[in-house]
């Protein structure tokens, strides 16, 4: 074993015992690309707006996305294209996406722009294990039986839905009319 | 390699296409987007987190009586069988 590979090893070793979490950062597109997928012909103009605590409050109201928006990531078109740039949380990290609306406030697209997220949590939490109390040798205790499998993914893929919906409040509200 | 991701089913899909050295880029992304065009597809049909979708419907109407099914359910069974 090279020492690389020990290394490996140990941090593996190390993994195992501390927490049976792992990270996976996965970068899919660079906002000069997610640009050229949505826009490939017109100028954007970075158009940043400053995000009143009024508006973050519909916003949040609306959405139920607690994360506050930051409103830096604003692009816009000389038609009134726009493309925001916007994070919600996942499951535990970051999960960075855009949406594309066009002229006449249609969704053109969305994309997920980078995805970091851990695996493993979801077997720690309160919620999966509370599931086996009461069971006795008579329950089947099958997982898709009467032991649900809670999908980190299928619970952070909920939150970028909701990211969407706070995106195009914030067209209805303040970008619409510009 | 190209890869791309969005959300479908109610969880991530993520497609990727091989392209050697970053060769035919716009022809690596029209597949990309065909195929996603077809998840798309399956996402309306089938998605179970989707109010809207067929799968949700048929849930819905499945007590009152028989319910015809898209060709793509009997593709998907057998396939799964």
């Amino acid at each position: 074993m090279n020492p690389a590979q020990s290394s490996i090893a140990m941090l593996i070793g190390c993994i195992a015992i501390s927490a049976p979490a792992i990270v996976e950062a996965r970068i899919y597109l660079s906002i000069k690309q997610v640009k050229s997928l949505f826009f490939p012909k017109e100028v954007l103009k970075k158009s940043p707006i400053i995000i009143s605590d009024d508006l973050q409050k519909k916003m949040r109201s609306i959405s139920s996305v607690r994360h506050p928006f930051k409103g830096d990531k604003i692009w816009k078109t000389a038609d009134g294209s726009w493309l925001i740039v916007d994070e919600v949380l996942g499951k535990h990290e970051m999960i960075t996406y855009a949406v594309g609306i066009n002229s006449k406030g249609e969704i053109l697209g969305i994309e997920i722009m980078e995805y970091v997220e851990s695996y493993g949590y979801e077997i720690q939490g309160d919620d999966w294990r509370r599931q086996f109390i009461g069971k006795t040798a008579s329950h089947p205790i099958k997982l898709n039986q009467d032991i649900q499998n809670i999908s980190g993914a299928t619970l952070s893929a909920k939150h970028v839905t909701d990211g969407v919906k706070r995106v195009m409040t914030l067209y209805d509200i303040a970008l619409k009319s510009e | 390699m190209m890869t791309r991701c969005k959300v479908f089913l109610g969880t991530y899909v993520e497609i990727s296409v091989r392209n050697q050295d970053g060769a035919f880029k716009s022809l690596a992304l029209e597949a990309i987007n065909e195929a996603f065009q077809e998840i798309a597809m399956v996402d309306k049909l089938m998605n179970i987190h989707q109010k809207d979708s067929e799968l949700s419907k048929i849930n819905r109407l499945a007590p009152l009586g028989i319910t015809k099914l898209h060709p793509l359910y009997s593709r998907g069974f057998t396939n799964s069988e």
